[in-house]
This record gives C-alpha cells, structure tokens and sequence, in this order.
C-alpha cells in the first residue's frame, strides 16, 4: 500500500505562488479560493535575519483531528492515506475547520468542505507548476520515489509537530540556514 | 522573533468558522439542557411542579435546534448525521442526544398536560439525563480541539455544565419561586470554574473576567431579581466571547 507525501525544498522555493494559481486552474476554483497559500516567514537567529517561503496545504495527516471530528464520516481516510472528503456527506458544520491545526480548510462555494486532495494522488498540480521544481510528490514507502530519497538524505520538518497530527507534508530545511 | 505575512485568496486559512448562530445554540441548548436536567429529575422523583419549564425547555430546544440548521452551510445534506455514528466525535454525540432529547421532552411535555403520572416520570427521566447529556457536550466538543488554543481545556466542561445549570436556576427562579440557595451554589461554582480556567489557561481570553464579574460574582450578592437579569445576561455573553476567542487561527502555522 502506497503512502502519498509531498516535499518542499525551502532552498528552491521563491514564494511565487506559482503552486496557488496552479491549483486555482487544474481546480477550476476561480481567482478568489484557493486550496493552497503561500506565508512568508521572516525569523532572526542571531545578528541574521532569515525570509522562508512556505507552499501551505491541507496536510494529509496520518493522524488527522478533521477525520477524528468529523460528525458523519464525511471526512475520511482514502487509498494511500489520503485525507478525503465525501461531499454527499458533508453538511457544512465545519468541525472539520476548527479542528485542523492548519488551516487547511474551507467552506465552498457550494456549502461543502474544501481542501487540497493532492489532486486524487496523481501528480498535483503545485508540483507540475512548480518554476523552481522545490516540490516532489511520490509514495513515501517506495525507496524509488524522490521524495523518500530527499527525506533520507536532507533534514526535514513538517509543520506544528507539537499536534501530533504526523503529516505528510515535510519541509526540507534550508542547509545554509542550518550552518549560519 | 518571527513574523508572518501570507499570500493568499479566500478558502485556505481565511476564514471564521462558527458564527452567532452556534452562540445562540450554545446558548439556548445549554439552557433547555439544564432545566430538563433539573425539572426532569424533580418530576421523575414524584415532586409536583407547572408546565412552564418543560414547555419553555423544548421551545428553548427548538431555537437551538434551528439555529444548528440555519449556521450549516449544506443543509441538504443534513441527513448525514444520523446515517453515522462516529465515537471520537462529540459533535456526531450531541447530534444523536438532541435528536433523542426533542421527542424526550415533547412527551414530558405531553405528559404533564395529560396529567399522565407514568409518562412524566419516565420522559421526565429521559429528559434528565438527555438534558445533562445536552448541556454537557458542547464543552466537550469545544475542550476537545488541539488546534484551538483558548478552548483547549477540559476546565470549559464544568464552567458549561455550571453556566447551564445556574441559567435554568435563575429561570426556574423567575418561573416558579424557590430556588434561591440552589442558585446561588450553581452560580458560585460555575464563577469558582470560570475563575479558575482564566487563571491557569494562557490563551484564555482576558474579556472573560467581565463575565465571571457581571455573570458570576454580582448576581450572587446583588439582590434576586438583578442577578437573574445578569445571569441570563452573562451565561450569553459567556458564550459568545468563548466562541469569538478562538475562531481565527494563528498567520504562522508552521
């Protein structure tokens, strides 16, 4: 059984937000929603100061708080550990959004609630488009996908780890950052 | 020191979640909840009372009920709670205690304007432990909720059920007389746990302690009738500033 994960390499990323507008097109979601985003993180270690540029999404976590509060199993475990939502379940009660850690959720336009899908498990769209190619998607199982490659090889983290929510979204940290 | 900034339309981590309608289920489903946690169980044991509290019991219900259905997005799709139970989730439990909790109190109900002893001794305990069930569950629902920093803490079960509780006292008070040392134990508790979730929850919010001043600690020591008005007026308030303390999430979720 296959476990989809996704990497951004914090290197690569140049926060253009190609991946929002990707998303926007392949989900036909119209220029005002998005299932992804982009934050800008400006930290200071020291006399450095640094700017890190994070391509947010629903997380897919193995242990997800949206699926766990979910009051009528709308939201749900999929193949490969994809976090699912079945829209002919959902009632739009928004359980789903207070319990995700982040953020990664909305109501649609239709009254049903909306995430990233990582495009059903082919290969998302954020990824495809990707100008700088910062982000791998792939089976974190298979020691033949890039993904799992990079997450032996590079130091990794994924976001808020302190919620336990053991997502499948990694974040390659930036090497020159680590030294400085 | 780090500092946020986002590039982002609408939908990904834009948006409030619950609005005023969840307050005002919060509200009148907490209240209905405690007075037929109350009236039920004095029914049931065979004590005399009037029709009031369980007739404005289940209108109280029924806003509750009606706003749960005004705030969901999708209501054609309603019908999904009740094809499901899902254990870990309080919301899918009070969904099924409120849909055992209308007819419950629709028969004690019926029950005392039928002057039917047996069915107001059985719907009436029903209704006491539904009504419980009731008042209780939003606390869980909402103490339950990592990602939710100001509502993360099993203190706001008891400071729910409390406030709950002592809005019906206060109701029962105005309805029936009586009442007075039971209201003002509820009320002291309910304060003593308000009080208590301020001062060990860092991301409890600060406007709170106007509720526990104005909802909690005046109407125990102002005379009756002023702390009735407050009480009802605070248990709102209290639910509102809850509810508002956590619905944006933090810019930086890494």
């Amino acid at each position: 059984m296959a476990r989809y994960a996704m990497v951004i390499d914090l290197e690569l990323c140049l926060g253009c937000a190609a991946c929002v507008t990707a998303c926007q097109v392949k989900n036909e979601l119209g220029p005002r929603r998005s299932r992804a985003r982009v934050a800008e993180v400006a930290s200071r270690k020291g006399a450095r100061l640094h700017l890190n540029f994070y391509s947010e999404r629903c997380n897919h976590c193995a242990d997800a708080p949206c699926v766990r509060n979910c009051p009528t199993g709308a939201s749900h475990y999929a193949e490969a550990g994809l976090v699912s939502i079945n829209r002919s379940r959902c009632t739009g009660c928004q359980a789903c959004i207070a319990a995700c850690p982040y953020s990664a959720r909305y109501i649609s336009a239709e009254g049903y609630a909306d995430k990233c899908d990582f495009c059903g498990g082919r290969e998302p769209a954020c990824v495809a488009n990707c100008p700088s190619s910062a982000m791998y998607f792939g089976d974190l199982d298979s020691p033949a996908s890039e993904v799992a490659r990079l997450l032996k090889t590079r130091k990794s983290r994924v976001p808020r780890p302190e919620s336990g929510t053991r997502p499948h979204v990694f974040y390659l940290t930036s090497r020159k950052q680590e030294r400085a | 020191m780090e500092v946020t900034f986002l590039q982002s339309p609408e939908g990904m981590g834009s948006a409030a979640f619950w609005g005023w309608p969840i307050a005002v289920d919060l509200f009148c489903g907490g209240l209905a909840g405690g007075l037929l946690a109350i009236e039920g169980t004095r029914r049931a044991l065979g004590k005399p009372g009037s029709v009031r509290p369980p007739a404005i019991a289940f209108l109280l219900l029924c806003i509750a009920g009606l706003s749960l259905f005004f705030d969901v997005s999708r209501k054609i799709g309603l019908w999904a709670f009740y094809a499901a139970f899902v254990p870990s989730s309080p919301m899918s439990w009070g969904a099924w205690i409120l849909l055992a909790l209308f007819p419950a109190s629709f028969l004690f109900l019926g029950g005392i304007l039928r002057k039917n002893e047996r069915l107001i001794r059985a719907a009436g305990a029903a209704s006491a432990i539904l009504g419980l069930g009731a008042a209780m569950y939003t606390g869980f629902l909402m103490s339950v909720l990592q990602a939710r920093p100001a509502w993360h803490t099993p203190l706001l079960v008891p400071v729910f059920i409390g406030s709950a509780i002592a809005t019906a006292l206060a109701l029962l008070a105005v309805m029936e007389g009586g009442y007075g040392v039971a209201f003002r134990v509820a009320l002291v508790s309910e304060t003593l746990f308000l009080v208590a979730y301020l001062m060990t929850h860092p991301a409890a919010p600060a406007s709170l302690w106007y509720a526990a001043a104005f909802g909690g600690l005046l109407p125990a020591l102002l005379p009756r009738r002023i702390g009735i008005v407050l009480v009802l007026g605070g248990a709102v308030a209290l639910r509102f500033l809850i509810l508002a303390a956590s619905q944006l999430p933090p810019l930086n979720l890494q």
